[in-house]
């Protein structure tokens, strides 16, 4: 087990060096560059009469003229050093924008994690067990409505319904707290920030249900026919605890996968929720540094994203092993 | 039920609103507030109550006025500018004003290590800038420009005491928080959600009525307009829909101001004259009397619009209102294409010549969904004269490369000039072709002597005859299809009065606050 | 016997009807998809006049090129489509119009027939989505049951590929290649088809590393079964369930991931309809012209819905223990 666990950390450093290698060859390769966008958007476009020399000095000051490789090797020897440099946008330090930004994203989205799971798997395996019921069908037909919304959709209509004051007035029309919060106790700013959370939660959460309780209910149904949970009913256990002991238990291998392959997408956070709720989190940093080429940054988020997403594999695949005594782990590195 | 009332109650807690705060929505971010290295709008619009500069101009006649300079001379030859500044002024920290401040200033925009290409564009043409004495600045130019006055007297001016501590500029703390000279000081920034100033005391002019500005930023529009139905929001421009259909209720219209204006920008087609479809005078005139463009102002666009002709200002005098627009006219567009030997020789349903087909691409930014829109319809109005076009849209950062190294047949932008500067130089002159703004490759060789010689020429008269003349040749050679001048729209909380519009648009400081009855 | 046990998966299949019926409708779907242009467009498909007969959607005649044979000047013999109008055909006149009798399903903001840009927008919808998740289905089964099977450092090295694959943000990675490659449908494809594979991947290694432990694998080996036949017979059709689940959300998220981009701008090119495009695009009219988001969103639910209940028919039909009992 000991063994096991050294080895796989040690191969997260190669897997590493290869994501942002690869992030960054992508980066540079992508057409557009930083400097250019600066040039370029002074009043669209009105690059004007630029000189080579200034425009090859701007260059230089973004390290954009060196070989693709040296400014890999250059940004590594600083990032191994945990300074990621400075965002390009502001020119701030890229660890404080994500530091600002992170929190914002983690609250909103484990937050909404938790609702989907708590929902959705009773939902799935209650699904499974009264297969072909009512319940079955009726809970499905609504997840795959709500499923099919779309984000952007749904967001505008409930800030428009609930927030605009022109039909109610419950919820603030976006934003991640109040302006007047700063001054106020502590208690009261998290009821602000909840009461700021209730329409991007349930943007975030709605469309959820649907996949992951069919998934719960595919496994629970699978598990349900193998042998040993026969012969449990066979010999004459509980309904319930058949369910709950054995079948369930044996389904739960699938969704911790599942879980590890979610994290990235948690960390990404929703482009369009985040700005359609006016939420400075991770999504729309991201989403504005390729757009705008701010390498610093899309190294960071990148780097960040993948040692979670890589923790949380090795994480799943010790779960796997946890919960399912058959895996051998030393066999299987 | 519960949950409802706690939530009711906790946004009673809100205090009340403060009458002298106006509050301005901002559709993104900026990055710094350093007005050398930002780059853009909103950056410049908060720099520019913060921020001064030597010269202002006015808002109604656009002439040259003092602001941190009392006065200026000028040499015969039009090469140098002397400014001499105000006495006792201060920058919002106390410390005072001075010749050393601008010079620095000079010398940052100038400094290699600065990120401030943009800026660098416009002050090649300077030789020196030297300090005379404490009070006194001088620039050289290289050469006499009929602009000189206003880009030396407009140019940023950051405290030298404040940037000048060994610390790297572009990524001073400063940028952050700027400090300056105007009647608006910072005072802080949330980052992703506002920036705050507030009136600067120590300003020497007279104080605007409003004491504090909060920008807030909120990237998507039809979010911020029903936060301004709410009243959470003083200040907005609207989309042209929203100023057609959400904006019209007694509602709306008892509590807010609906401003509109234009402001010199326009949109247009350009056609790259490097490829060989519109290499062709007659083709480009023709693809012009193809689009329609009453039909689309009026329909796409509600109406909000006028047809342009040339590049210059609709409403200042270097627009020749004599010059009428080519009409929507698709039978003078085919006689025009067989004129220039395009014509359908093999009966496959698509123009040809040479052996070559009509088939183009017509490339636009993801973004503008006029753009798109417009796209569609022109497709499809090709396509019936036998004129095939293909639609790339790329995001951006892609868009400009595409553009800058002229891998493009057609496109549509636009363009806009916030100072009124007029000057077509960069965008039509043909040595702007390689690496400057004349992308679509316009070359012509009166023109070019026109652009040259109106730089040179102080007498406005004589230079707006000259450039109605290149109008004309703008017009004769259509390089772009010239589509429209869109007006600003804008909405205000009628809590303010003496909401007016001039020339360079709106002037908070001028604003008064309504008393409560 | 290979061909037999297809047969019984597939007479098991026809017994749940829900799941049949949401056959009949992928099928059905795939059907517009392919004759989208038959099915709407502006020009007849038959159309005699003065002794000829043209044939104007299969063939081009240049002396029909500017015609509009709907209009009544045009008095030859001629047979329209269902829709009779071409989903890029607009008309400034009639912009944003509800359903109705000239329209049926209305008008979009440049005046298009909405029913005509649904039917052509099925094709990238439906060739989207299934493409795209046949072949990231595809190369996550295979990668997937041969680390799973194998294990050892075959399975070490392809775990680190999935791991490296997985540490993307998809989107990210999407609007990276499209920025390369240039935005298509053909590339949206093909990016989305390589680059979500690793979650099934994942899965499908999950469920062989179970599943080759089992008794009946075990069993199997011990008599001399070779691999593939092992892998074919007895794990892959027991580790599918949670795949077709995958997969078949895998098609419904793709749709909406096209929506997504077309949101951000960087969907299909224009004016080529996707029910994601027209659905983004309905945002400035949200508040009065309810056709332009409903439709759209009816459409997607449905498909999403279809290709589901096939899912979950198909997971009962090969369970090999459902068809013994």
């Amino acid at each position: 087990m000991k063994k096991y666990l050294v080895k796989r950390i040690l191969l997260i450093v190669p897997t590493l060096l290869g994501i942002t290698f690869i992030t960054y060859l992508m980066i540079r390769l992508a057409p557009g560059d930083y400097t250019k966008l600066k040039m370029g958007m002074e009043g669209a476009l009105k690059s004007g009469s630029i000189s080579r020399e200034i425009l090859e000095q701007e260059k230089k000051l973004y390290g954009l003229d060196k070989p693709i490789v040296v400014g890999y090797v250059d940004w590594l020897a600083k990032s191994a050093r945990l300074d990621f440099g400075t965002s390009r946008k502001d020119g701030r330090p890229v660890s404080k924008r994500i530091a600002e930004a992170l929190p914002i994203t983690l609250t909103l989205n484990i937050i909404s994690m938790i609702i989907i799971y708590i929902i959705s798997i009773p939902m799935g395996v209650v699904s499974a067990v009264k297969k072909e019921s009512a319940f079955d069908r009726g809970s499905s037909l609504v997840l795959f409505i709500l499923y099919s919304l779309p984000t952007f959709w749904v967001g505008l209509l409930l800030l428009l319904y609930l927030g605009s004051g022109e039909y109610l007035n419950l919820f603030p029309l976006g934003g991640f707290r109040s302006d007047w919060a700063a001054e106020a106790g502590i208690l009261t700013r998290i009821l602000d920030v909840g009461w700021h959370l209730v329409l991007p939660v349930v943007t975030l959460t709605y469309g959820g249900f649907a996949f992951l309780s069919r998934y719960t209910r595919a496994n629970m149904l699978e598990v349900i026919n193998q042998q040993y949970i026969m012969t449990a009913r066979a010999k004459g256990l509980a309904e319930k605890k058949v369910i709950f002991v054995h079948a369930f238990r044996n389904s739960l291998i699938p969704l911790i996968t599942l879980m590890a392959t979610l994290l990235p997408g948690l960390l990404g956070g929703s482009v369009i929720v985040e700005s359609i709720f006016s939420v400075p989190g991770m999504g729309m940093l991201a989403f504005e540094a390729i757009l705008s080429r701010d390498i610093p940054v899309i190294m960071a988020i990148e780097t960040i994203a993948a040692l979670l997403t890589l923790a949380g594999i090795l994480v799943a695949d010790l779960a796997y092993a946890l919960a399912d005594p058959r895996i051998r782990l030393e066999a299987k590195i | 039920m519960l949950g409802v009332m706690l939530l009711c109650g906790c946004s009673g807690i809100a205090p009340e609103l403060d009458p002298y705060t106006l509050r301005i929505h901002m559709g993104a971010e900026p990055g710094t507030l350093n007005p050398i290295t930002a780059t853009d709008s909103y950056a410049h619009s908060i720099n520019l109550k913060i921020y001064e500069t030597l010269v202002d101009r006015d808002y109604d006649t656009l002439d040259v006025k003092p602001m941190l300079a009392e006065r200026w001379e000028i040499s015969p030859d039009h090469l140098k500018f002397r400014f001499y500044l105000k006495k006792g002024i201060v920058w919002s920290d106390g410390a005072e004003f001075t010749a050393d401040d601008v010079v620095y200033s000079y010398d940052r925009i100038m400094d290699p290590k600065v990120s401030s290409a943009q800026l660098k564009v416009y002050y090649i043409d300077i030789q020196s800038c030297k300090k005379i004495d404490r009070y006194t600045v001088e620039f050289t130019y290289s050469r006499p420009y009929y602009l000189a006055l206003i880009f030396c007297g407009g140019m940023p001016i950051v405290p030298k005491h404040i940037f000048n501590n060994g610390t790297d500029f572009n990524t001073h703390k400063n940028n952050r928080f700027p400090i300056g000279t105007g009647p608006f000081r910072f005072e802080r920034w949330d980052t992703g959600k506002n920036i705050i100033l507030v009136r600067n005391e120590r300003y020497r002019g007279a104080k605007p009525e409003i004491r504090r500005v909060v920008y807030k930023i909120i990237s998507e529009g039809s979010v911020a307009l029903q936060m301004l139905k709410k009243g959470e929001i003083d200040l907005m421009g609207v989309r042209d829909i929203e100023w057609v259909r959400q904006t019209n209720s007694k509602k709306f219209t008892d509590n807010f101001y609906k401003l509109k204006y234009y402001m010199p920008s326009f949109s247009y087609i350009g056609w790259n004259s490097q490829r060989p479809f519109f290499k062709d005078r007659r083709v480009r005139l023709a693809m012009t009397h193809l689009i329609n463009r009453k039909e689309i102002l009026g329909k796409l666009l509600f109406g909000l619009g006028e047809i342009v002709t040339g590049p210059f200002y609709i409403f200042g005098k270097a627009n020749d209102p004599g010059i009428r627009p080519w009409p929507y006219d698709p039978e003078r567009a085919k006689q025009l294409l067989t004129e220039a030997g395009w014509v359908d020789h093999d009966g496959d349903g698509i123009l040809d010549k040479d052996g070559k087909k009509f088939s183009f691409t017509f490339t636009i930014s993801s973004g503008s969904k006029f753009a798109e829109r417009l796209v569609s319809i022109l497709k499809e109005d090709f396509g019936k004269v036998g004129i095939e076009m293909d639609i790339n849209r790329y995001e951006w950062a892609v868009y400009l490369d595409k553009i800058q190294s002229k891998n493009f047949d057609a496109t549509s932008l636009g363009w806009s000039d916030p100072d009124f500067q007029d000057d077509p130089y960069q965008i039509w002159h043909s040595s702007q072709i390689k690496g400057g703004s004349n992308y679509i490759g316009f070359s012509n060789r009166e023109a070019d002597r026109i652009i040259e010689a109106a730089r040179t020429e102080f007498n406005e008269a004589k230079r707006n005859r000259m450039y109605h003349r290149f109008h004309r040749i703008l017009h004769d050679e259509q390089p772009y299809t010239f589509m429209y001048t869109s007006p600003a729209l804008a909405v205000v909380s009628k809590r303010f009065t003496n909401v007016k519009v001039h020339t360079r648009g709106m002037n908070y400081l001028e604003w008064k606050v309504r008393k409560p009855q | 016997m290979r061909r037999g046990y297809w047969a019984r998966v597939w007479r098991e299949f026809r017994k749940n009807r829900l799941a049949f019926a949401g056959l009949v409708f992928v099928v059905m779907l795939f059907v517009v998809a392919i004759f989208a242009p038959l099915l709407a467009n502006s020009r007849p498909y038959v159309y005699a006049d003065k002794g000829r007969v043209y044939f104007p959607i299969f063939f081009n005649y240049p002396e029909l090129k500017d015609a509009d044979l709907r209009r009544d000047s045009f008095k030859g013999f001629k047979i329209f489509p269902p829709v009779a109008y071409s989903y890029s055909e607009y008309d400034l006149n009639s912009i944003v119009i509800p359903p109705g009798a000239k329209h049926l399903l209305g008008t979009d903001e440049q005046g298009r027939d909405l029913t005509a840009r649904m039917i052509h927008g099925s094709r990238v919808s439906i060739f989207i989505g299934f493409i795209a998740v046949a072949i990231y289905v595809a190369i996550g089964i295979v990668v997937g049951s041969i680390a799973g099977y194998y294990g050892g450092w075959i399975d070490m090295v392809i775990s680190r590929l999935i791991e490296i694959i997985m540490c993307f943000p998809t989107f990210f990675l999407i609007l990276t290649i499209l920025a390369l490659v240039g935005p298509n449908l053909v590339n949206v494809m093909v990016v989305i088809g390589l680059t979500g594979w690793p979650g099934i991947a994942r899965i499908v290694r999950g469920e062989f590393m179970k599943l080759r432990e089992m008794d009946f694998v075990v069993a199997s080996r011990a008599i001399g079964a070779r691999d593939a036949r092992i892998i074919m017979r007895h794990i892959l059709p027991n580790s599918l369930a949670p795949v077709l689940v995958s997969a078949t959300f895998g098609i419904a998220s793709t749709i909406l991931i096209e929506s997504s981009l077309s949101f951000l701008g960087f969907g299909v090119q224009p004016p080529t309809p996707s029910w994601g495009d027209i659905l983004s695009q309905s945002r400035d009219f949200m508040d009065f012209a309810w056709w332009l988001t409903l439709i759209p969103g009816f459409a997607i639910f449905l498909t999403i819905t279809a290709y589901n209940l096939v899912g979950e028919g198909l997971q009962d039909a090969i369970d090999p223990k459902a068809i013994s009992k």
